[in-house]
């Protein structure tokens, strides 16, 4: 198995001092999300990973091929690394056509074949007639378009993608990911995403980084990140305490019902996604309440009855962490989870209302 | 009308102008592009014709390339000849004097081509020079077209440093502005006034090309 490992310090004078450490799959389909606040160095490990900028110290391998070691002065150049970069606002060349945008970094070939993969490129990314347009006069979305295409017109190893989506407006943002993602999927080629948006990171992402102050504070899964955060500060950056795989089982205007992945669990949400759409679900846990013994009738959809595995104090509220056949995070005050007599192994039923659950289609 | 300063005026601008192109992209590209912390020494030294007297220049130019300095004599053993009170002579002088009216449109207009625009070309496989081929120069073909109009037009109306390096030998460095200076000493007023009007006709054409093709400022 081919892969990528990543061993990077780079240090900005009056700036935090960027570190990151991780190996991932070079020749397997999967979306890593380098997620974090501005200013944390989420672009600056894209740039070094596609030779844009320097690290201090520091080494990355791409299977055998050694791009950066700074202890041999070894440095393999942008042009020779073979990753594609889409940046934040696509950078697409003003002078050019679409056309020759997208056949920009195709060398090497003859016309004939060059004239072919454009123009299959342009078919597969619903470009075909704007080929002799400017890019200036087209959308957003489709000169996002445009600059994938002139990036995987190449056959790219990797794909990094600078906060694919910031240029766009918050209409189209949504729609588009989905859309991204399906995209990213069919050309099967390792991706990086930068981004600071969480439902953006759900919708694009399989593995997820969390970078705070320059430095990689955890990483994995994307679930297992958002359900499991390893700080209350990631905890707090990542703003949604339960992240939930499921899928639509029914849906009845405007509500959905959604069996969770693995288990028997229900909960009905409202969304107007089809019945057989895979989602996570969101779940704050300040949007979580729970009961003791039998409740009377609520008008909370969604009754679970849990068990409490654990309990975090964190000043005035306590996270109490469930397992309802899921992964659940309750924030409750202290108070109530004395009234509550809440402990480890303690049964509990947790109400969530229906529209508190937020749904992000994948 | 002194055809033969004319000609000769014309041949020095267009020799200038040339030069300046291929020493210039380079110095200019360098100087738009550079982390070089000493950046500021060199943007100086490029600016500093601006604002020097033509006699500090020309005086300095006389003294590097006399008979006793080495450069004078290397140029003589290689050509024969020397370089003061030569077109060659002049050309140098003109190549030097011209080097802010080339250098900084230039290096304004690639300053202001979109840093991510290369670095785009550079992940596309595309090597530097190929870049500065293919993206920085169609995006900054106004500031050239505006450097080299400044520079011939500059050239043309040169009078101080081509006076001091050139003396006025008719056909070899006497230029159009200096045939001006010796038609008025001569009390030669109307040939004066004629050579004068058509220069400053010039001038003024060659001015509104780049104001025309520029929406920005013009750097100078």
């Amino acid at each position: 198995m081919s892969l990528l490992f990543c061993d990077i310090e780079k240090r900005f004078r009056g700036g935090p001092t960027i570190r990151a450490a991780f190996e991932t799959p070079a020749d397997r389909f999967s979306v890593t999300v380098l997620f974090g606040p501005s200013g944390c160095g989420k672009t600056t490990i894209l740039r070094c990973l596609a030779g844009l900028e320097r690290p201090d110290r520091g080494v990355i391998r791409c299977g055998d091929a050694t791009w950066l070691d700074t202890s041999t002065r070894a440095f393999v150049s942008p042009q020779q690394r073979g990753v594609g970069f889409l940046f934040q606002d696509y950078a697409l060349f003003p002078h050019l056509s679409v056309g020759s945008n997208v056949a920009y970094g195709l060398r090497g070939l003859s016309r004939a074949e060059r004239r072919r993969r454009v123009s299959e490129m342009l078919d597969m990314m619903q470009l075909s007639g704007l080929e002799r347009r400017s890019p200036r006069t087209l959308s957003g979305g489709e000169q996002q378009r445009i600059a994938l295409a002139r990036v995987l017109v190449r056959r790219p190893r990797f794909l990094l993608l600078d906060e694919p989506l910031s240029a766009l407006d918050t209409v189209v943002r949504e729609s588009l990911r989905r859309e991204l993602r399906q995209l990213l999927i069919s050309f099967g080629i390792p991706c990086f995403i930068v981004t600071h948006d969480r439902h953006e990171a759900m919708a694009l992402g399989d593995q997820l980084m969390v970078l705070l102050r320059g430095t990689v504070h955890q990483s994995g899964p994307l679930d297992a990140v958002f359900s499991r955060p390893a700080n209350t500060e990631i905890a707090r950056l990542l703003g949604i305490e339960s992240v939930i795989p499921a899928k639509v089982v029914h849906a009845d205007n405007g509500l959905a019902t959604l069996e969770v992945e693995g288990g028997k669990t229900r909960l009905v949400v409202t969304s107007p996604l089809p019945a057989g759409q895979s989602v996570w679900l969101c779940i704050r846990g300040e949007d979580v309440s729970l009961y003791t013994g039998a409740g009377g009738t609520t008008s909370a959809r969604n009754q679970i009855p849990a068990r409490v595995i654990s309990l975090e104090h964190e000043g005035p509220v306590v996270r109490v962490i469930l397992d309802g056949g899921f992964h659940l995070v309750a924030l409750v005050t202290r108070n109530a989870a004395a009234d509550l007599g809440l402990q480890p192994g303690a049964m509990v039923t947790a109400h969530i209302k229906a529209p508190a659950i937020h749904v992000v289609p994948r | 009308m002194d055809w033969t300063a004319i000609w000769l005026t014309l041949r020095l601008a267009a020799c200038t102008t040339v030069i300046l192109f291929f020493l210039g992209l380079p110095l200019a590209y360098w100087l738009a592009t550079t982390r070089f912390r000493g950046r500021f020494l060199v943007e100086a030294a490029v600016a500093l014709p601006i604002i020097l007297p033509p006699t500090v220049i020309g005086f300095y130019i006389l003294w590097a390339t006399g008979p006793r300095s080495p450069l004078g004599q290397a140029y003589q053993s290689m050509t024969g000849s020397m370089l003061p009170f030569s077109f060659a002579g002049i050309l140098l002088a003109s190549v030097l004097f011209n080097i802010p009216f080339a250098v900084r449109p230039f290096a304004s207009s690639f300053a202001a081509v979109n840093r991510r625009l290369v670095e785009a070309s550079w992940c596309l496989g595309v090597s530097r020079f190929q870049t500065f081929l293919r993206v920085v120069l169609p995006m900054s073909w106004t500031g050239i077209l505006t450097g080299l109009v400044l520079t011939f037009a500059h050239t043309v109306g040169e009078f101080g440093v081509v006076l001091m390096v050139g003396g006025s030998i008719p056909g070899v460095t006497r230029t159009i502005s200096i045939a001006i200076y010796d038609d008025v000493q001569a009390l030669n007023y109307a040939a004066a006034h004629r050579t004068a009007i058509v220069l400053l006709a010039f001038a003024f054409v060659a001015l509104c090309i780049p104001y025309a093709i520029q929406r920005r400022a013009l750097p100078l």
